[in-house]
C-alpha cells in the first residue's frame, strides 16, 4: 500500500475542506507533519483508521463527536452537515479511493443526530479509467491491509510501549502469521482435506465391498488422527499460557522488592539446571556410543590367548610358512635349472615336481594374514583396558552432573521455600501459584506423551491400511484414478503442512534476527531481544553465559515494539518478494506514526530518527516542534519529501502565539481566531530545493 | 546495522521449498488450490470453493 494523499472535511477540528495531504515516497518518502498539542495531529492519524477501518485509536478522545463544531453551529435548522475523510493511495498497480462519510443533522441549536457512516470506493485500473468495483470496499481493503494488523501500521509513538504488555487482547502471533498468508495456507489444506474426503466417498461408492471396508476404516483413522492433534494443540495452547502465566508472576515477584535477589538467583538456577540436563543427555548418549562400539571386546580376552597359542602352534608346524618364496620357484622354472644342478624340461616329472612347490608357497599369503590378526588380537587387549578407563571416566561424569543437578535443585528448592515463607503474603501467594502452575504443566506434558504415541499408534495403523488399500487390487480404471486422486490430494495436504511449519519456524528466527538487528542500532544496552514461539517480545541480557530476562523501562519497551514493527516490515516484505505461491502479494508498506519518540531521550531519539526512514516505505511523522528539534531534524533531512504545519486557531483572547522556523520562514503554530471558533489549518510547507 | 550476536542466517526462500519438489502433479494441485484461496481470502466463508478444489484436482489428475 503505497499512500497517495489524504483529505478532510469537516473532520474534528478540520472546518469545512482540507487540502490534500500529499505524502512523500521514493528515495525522500518521509513526510513531517508539525502541530501543537490540540492541533489535530492525533486527528489525523484517527482519520487513516477511520477511513479504512472505521476504527480509533485509544487517545482518540470522544469519537461520536466527529463533525466539526464550527460547521454545526453555522448550518441551518434540519440542515444536514457532511464530514468525511478522502484517502487515495495504490496497491498492486493500481489506484484506490476511498472515502467515508457521515452527516450531522441538526435537529435543534442543542440536538444534533448523527448518521451512520458510509464507505466509498473508486478503483483505477492501467487505462485510468475509474470505476466502482463489484465487491465490497470493506473486503478489499482488508485483503491489502487486514484490520487486524493496523495497530503495526497506524499508531501512537507514546503508546507503543504497552503493544507487548498488554497483548491479551490480540495474539501479536496470530496477526503477524496472518500477514504472512498463514491464513492462506491453513484454509487451502481444511478445503483440501475436505475435498479428499469426498474423493474417498466416492471411491466408496465406486469399489467393491472390501474396497469399501477398508477406505471406510481410513477414513475413521483419520479422523481419529484429527482429533487427537487437536487435542495436542490444544494442550501445547494450555502449556504456552501457564508458562506465559508463569513468567508473568516470576516477573511481579522480580518486581516486588526484597524478593527480587531470590527469584533472581531462582532464574540463574532454574537456567544452569536446564544446561545441565542437557549435558546430562549428551553424556549418556556418549556412553552408550562407547558400550555399543567397544564393550564386545571385554569377552575377547580368553578367545584372543586361544587364537595367538593356535597360531603359534601352527607356526610350529611348519604350516604357516614355506620359507621358499614364490618367486625364487618361478625363476628356476624359468631357467629350467634346479638348484640340485638338474634340468627342468617342461611336462617331465621333475619339472612338475619343482612346480608343485608353487602352489605350496601359496601359503604366503595366508601367512601375511595371521600376522595382520595376530597384530589385531594383540591391540585387543589394550582395547579392553582403554574401553575400562572411557567406562569409569564417563560414569564418573555423570554421576558428577547427577550430583551438580541435584545441589541445583536442592537450591531451588530453597529458594521456593524461601519465597513461599518470605515474610510478605504477596510473595508467598505468588509463589503457592507458580508452583500450582508447575504440577499443573507437568500433568499437561505427560499428556502430551500419551498423545504423541496415541498419534504415532494411528499412523502406523493407517500406513499399514493405506498399503492395503494398494495392494487390494482395483480392477476398474475409474476406481485407480479415484485412488491416484486421493493420493495427490494427500500429498499436497502433508506438503502444505511441510510449508506451514517450515514458515512458522524459518520466520520466527528471521524476524528475531532483525529485531536484534534494529534494536541494537538503537539502543546502547547490553539487552538483546528474544522472540518466543508465540511471538512474546522479550529482553535478555547476557550474564556469565546465562540468559537473565531484564525489566525494560518505558523507553527501552518503545525502542523494542518500534523494533519489532520495523522487522515485521521488513522480513514481511522479504517474505512476499520471494515467496510467490504462499502470501500477499503486498511488500510496501506505510508507517504512520504519532509522536514518534513517546519518552525518549536525545540519544535514543536521534538513533530511532536515523533508524525509521529505513525501516518503512513510507514514514509519516506528526510532531510537535520540540519532539522534531535539533538532532532529528538533522538526522532525517536528507530524508523529507513533504512537511506540513496545522496552524492552531484559539478563540481565547490571550492566547500566545506559537511559530515554527523552517528555512528561513515563518508558519504559525497558534493563531488568535478572529470568528471566536477554535479550528485548525493545515499549511502546505513549500522551498525551493524540494524536488 | 550490521548484526554479530547471531552467526545463522534463517532462510526465507527455502519455505517453499516442499512445493518446488513436489511432482508435477502435485505441485499443479497446490499452485491453483493456493490461488484459489488468495482470492477468495477475503470471504468469510467462501462459497463453492470445496467444489472448486476438487474440481481443480480431477482436472490435474487423469
Amino acid at each position: 500500500m503505497k499512500l497517495n494523499y489524504l483529505q478532510l472535511c469537516n473532520f474534528r477540528q478540520f472546518y469545512n475542506k482540507t487540502p490534500q495531504i500529499k505524502f512523500a515516497s521514493g528515495e525522500r518518502n518521509t513526510t513531517v507533519i508539525y502541530g501543537n498539542n490540540g492541533a489535530g495531529k492525533t486527528t489525523i492519524l484517527n482519520a487513516f483508521t477511520w477511513v479504512l477501518y472505521e476504527r480509533f485509536t485509544s487517545a482518540f478522545a470522544s469519537p461520536e463527536l466527529l463533525v466539526n463544531q464550527r460547521a454545526i453551529t453555522e448550518a441551518n435548522l434540519e440542515q444536514a452537515v457532511e464530514c468525511w475523510v478522502e484517502l487515495q493511495f495504490e496497491h498492486d498497480r493500481k489506484l484506490y479511493q476511498i472515502k467515508r462519510k457521515c452527516y450531522a443533522n441538526k435537529i435543534s441549536d442543542i440536538e444534533v443526530k448523527y448518521t451512520p457512516t458510509k464507505l466509498f470506493m473508486l478503483v483505477a485500473g492501467d487505462d485510468g479509467r475509474w470505476y466502482t468495483p463489484l465487491e465490497a470496499a470493506e473486503d478489499i481493503i482488508e485483503r491489502i491491509l487486514p484490520a487486524s494488523l493496523h495497530q503495526y501500521f497506524f499508531f501512537d509513538g507514546e503508546r507503543i510501549d504497552s503493544f507487548f504488555r498488554h497483548n491479551q487482547e490480540y495474539s501479536i502471533a496470530e496477526d503477524t502469521k496472518e500477514l504472512l498468508g498463514v491464513k492462506i495456507l491453513d484454509r487451502a489444506i481444511e478445503h483440501l482435506k475436505k475435498a479428499k474426503r469426498t474423493l474417498q466417498e466416492e471411491l466408496q461408492e465406486l469399489g467393491d465391498a472390501r474396497t469399501k471396508e477398508l477406505v471406510s476404516r481410513q477414513i475413521k483413522l483419520e479422523q481419529d488422527i484429527e482429533s487427537l492433534k487437536q487435542e495436542l494443540k490444544d494442550n501445547i495452547t494450555k502449556v504456552q499460557q501457564l508458562e506465559q502465566h508463569k513468567l508473568h508472576l516470576s516477573r511481579q515477584l522480580l518486581d516486588v522488592s526484597g524478593a527480587d535477589k531470590i527469584q533472581q538467583l531462582k532464574t540463574k538456577l532454574v537456567s544452569q539446571q536446564k544446561n545441565l540436563k542437557k549435558d546430562l543427555i549428551q553424556s549418556k548418549i556418549k556412553l552408550k556410543k562407547i558400550l555399543s562400539q567397544t564393550s564386545h571386546t571385554v569377552f575377547l580376552d580368553n578367545i584372543s590367548d586361544r587364537f595367538i597359542t593356535l597360531l603359534q602352534n601352527l607356526r610350529d608346524r611348519g604350516q604357516l610358512s614355506s620359507g621358499v618364496k614364490q618367486e625364487f620357484i618361478q625363476q628356476l622354472l624359468d631357467r629350467q635349472s634346479c638348484i640340485c644342478g638338474s634340468t627342468l624340461i617342461p611336462e617331465t616329472n621333475t619339472y612338475n615336481n619343482v612346480k608343485s612347490w608353487l602352489k605350496k608357497v601359496e601359503l604366503k599369503n595366508i601367512e601375511e594374514s595371521a600376522i595382520r590378526l595376530e597384530t589385531q588380537v594383540t591391540k585387543i587387549e589394550f582395547q579392553t583396558s582403554d574401553f575400562w578407563q572411557q567406562l569409569d571416566q564417563q560414569q564418573a561424569e555423570i554421576n558428577h552432573q547427577y550430583l551438580e543437578i541435584n545441589r541445583l535443585e536442592a537450591e531451588i528448592n530453597s529458594a521456593n521455600k524461601q519465597l513461599k515463607t518470605y515474610p510478605n503474603r504477596d510473595i508467598q501467594q505468588l509463589q503457592q501459584q507458580i508452583e500450582q502452575i508447575e504440577a499443573e504443566i507437568k500433568n499437561l506434558i505427560l499428556e502430551q506423551g500419551v498423545n504423541q504415541q496415541q498419534q504415532s499408534d494411528r499412523a502406523e495403523q493407517l500406513h499399514q491400511l493405506i498399503k492395503q488399500i494398494t495392494q487390494h487390487k482395483l480392477t476398474e480404471n475409474k476406481q485407480q484414478i479415484a485412488q491416484r486422486r486421493i493420493s495427490a490430494a494427500q500429498e499436497s495436504i502433508i506438503r502444505l503442512n511441510e510449508v506451514r511449519t517450515l514458515l512458522e519456524k524459518q520466520f520466527r528466527l528471521a524476524l528475531e534476527q532483525k529485531v536484534q538487528e534494529i534494536f541494537s542500532f538503537i539502543s546502547f544496552t547490553p539487552y538483546t531481544p528474544k522472540l518466543s514461539n508465540n511471538y512474546e517480545l522479550t529482553l535478555v541480557q547476557n550474564i556469565a553465559g546465562v540468559e537473565v530476562p531484564v525489566a525494560a523501562s518505558t523507553g527501552e519497551n518503545q525502542i523494542l515494539s518500534l523494533s519489532f514493527i520495523g522487522g515485521i516490515i521488513d522480513r514481511v516484505r522479504q517474505w512476499s518478494q520471494q515467496n510467490t505461491l504462499v502470501g500477499y502479494d503486498s511488500s510496501t508498506f506505510p508507517i504512520v506514526m504519532d509522536s514518534p519518540f513517546g519518552s525518549l531521550d536525545q540519544i535514543y531519539r536521534q538513533q530511532v530518527a536515523k533508524a525509521i526512514p529505513e525501516l518503512a516505505n513510507q514514514l509519516i511523522i506528526l510532531a510537535t516542534k520540540t519532539q522534531w528539534r535539533g538532532e532529528v531534524q538533522t538526522e532525517t533531512k536528507s530524508r523529507i519529501g513533504q512537511e506540513y504545519v496545522l496552524t492552531y486557531y484559539s478563540p481565547k483572547t490571550d492566547c500566545k502565539p506559537d511559530w515554527l522556523d523552517l528555512e528561513q520562514q515563518n508558519y504559525s503554530l497558534v493563531r488568535h481566531s478572529l470568528n471566536n471558533f477554535e479550528y485548525t489549518e493545515i499549511v502546505t510547507i513549500k522551498y525551493q530545493c524540494k524536488s | 546495522m550490521k548484526n554479530n550476536r547471531q552467526s545463522s542466517n534463517p532462510d526465507l526462500s527455502s519455505i517453499q521449498e516442499p512445493i518446488t519438489s513436489a511432482s508435477p502433479e502435485v505441485k499443479d494441485i497446490i499452485e491453483q488450490v493456493l490461488q484459489l484461496e488468495k482470492d477468495k481470502l477475503y470471504l468469510k466463508t467462501p462459497r463453492n470453493i470445496n467444489e472448486d478444489i476438487l474440481n481443480i484436482i480431477k482436472k490435474v489428475v487423469q
